[in-house]
């Protein structure tokens, strides 16, 4: 089997900074770290990799939610805000319920999150750029550490969400796509 | 591959909330793949489909690169999935091509669609974290590809 590439380091900072941030859990940021290749087996192992992905969630609801509050949105790419903020609502209500179901305490959104300076549209479409960069990546890392297949169903159309989130803005940001 | 309603498909069913977006809603739908063998043997027949489509879409003006780069990911998948099926002792796939295939983007759009849910709905079907990680990493790539051809086709509608 090949290897991965390996994130850059600063892709990698970047995800475990804004991971530390939202307040993911420290044995699923060891996998994201490359310190534990491995979560131990078992239901705790689900709570772990649910916790931190809440997390994320909750930090990205958050950003569109403050663009869109403060109207930094471009008028033409409001309906694509409108539309990645109710994704990542729904997978934050997914991941509630497994969690519930596993008896596990789903975190809460921090009561503020540190965005940078969001003073006009090209800011905000950068830290969107960052988020959606932060979740394909955490999910991408962390799906192979999923126990049960529900979950792992779940994750699997998540990971689907996020990429259309990141290509989307990296279209609009003007990356090279292919 | 298997039609009847899951314990799984009841689970989506019923958690899917007014804020679910398109895929997750189709979770409900989800194909359950009982073992790797039938999970990697549909990512093969989609993933051809989307290669017949994309040589058939070479010969389009201004689509020659963007198809040529998608070909040449979608060899290296088949390439990768080929190793993992030796890894678990499966034998090779060898899916026969579509006899035709038209060169209509929605065409596209919809094999590749299929491919992306292949993958995704594959996953709780492979053995280990190690197939599970090759196999999101195809997801990644296949969803990405898929965003591109609906960007594609909204680029032609707003031009139309």
């Amino acid at each position: 089997m090949p290897e991965r590439a390996p994130l850059s380091p600063a892709r990698r900072q970047f995800l475990l900074r804004t991971a530390r941030a939202a307040g993911m859990a420290p044995l699923a940021l060891g996998v994201l770290e490359g310190g534990a290749l491995a979560l131990p087996r078992g239901t705790g192992t689900d709570l772990e990799v649910l916790q931190a992905s809440l997390s994320l969630e909750h930090h990205a609801i958050a950003l569109y939610d403050e663009g869109l509050r403060r109207k930094l949105v471009p008028a033409g790419l409001r309906s694509y805000a409108v539309e990645f903020r109710g994704d990542h609502e729904g997978h934050r209500d997914t991941q509630l319920e497994l969690m519930r179901e596993r008896g596990g305490r789903p975190p809460e959104p921090l009561r503020s999150y540190d965005f940078g300076p969001l003073r006009k549209a090209d800011d905000l479409l950068q830290q969107a750029l960052l988020i959606e960069q932060a979740a394909q990546d955490a999910y991408l890392g962390l799906i192979s550490q999923i126990r049960t297949n529900d979950y792992l169903l779940s994750a699997g159309f998540i990971l689907v969400d996020e990429v259309r989130h990141l290509t989307v803005w990296q279209r609009v940001l003007g990356y090279r796509l292919y | 591959m298997t039609g009847a309603a899951s314990p799984r498909r009841a689970f989506f069913s019923a958690s899917l909330g007014a804020a679910a977006g398109l895929l997750l809603a189709r979770r409900a739908e989800a194909t359950d793949y009982a073992t790797a063998r039938e999970a990697l043997d549909a990512m093969e027949t989609q993933a051809a489909e989307v290669v017949a489509r994309l040589r058939a879409l070479c010969g389009v003006p201004g689509a020659r690169v963007f198809c040529e780069r998608l070909l040449v990911a979608h060899e290296r998948q088949r390439s990768e999935r080929g190793r993992l099926r030796g890894r678990l002792g499966l034998p090779a796939a060898a899916p026969a091509p579509p006899a035709q295939v038209d060169r209509s983007l929605a065409g596209l759009r919809a094999a590749q669609e299929a491919l992306v849910f292949a993958q995704a709905e594959g996953l709780p079907a492979l053995p280990d974290g190690r197939a599970v990680d090759l196999i999101a990493h195809q997801l990644v790539v296949s969803a990405r590809q898929l965003t591109l051809v609906d960007l594609w086709i909204e680029g032609e509608q707003a031009r139309a």
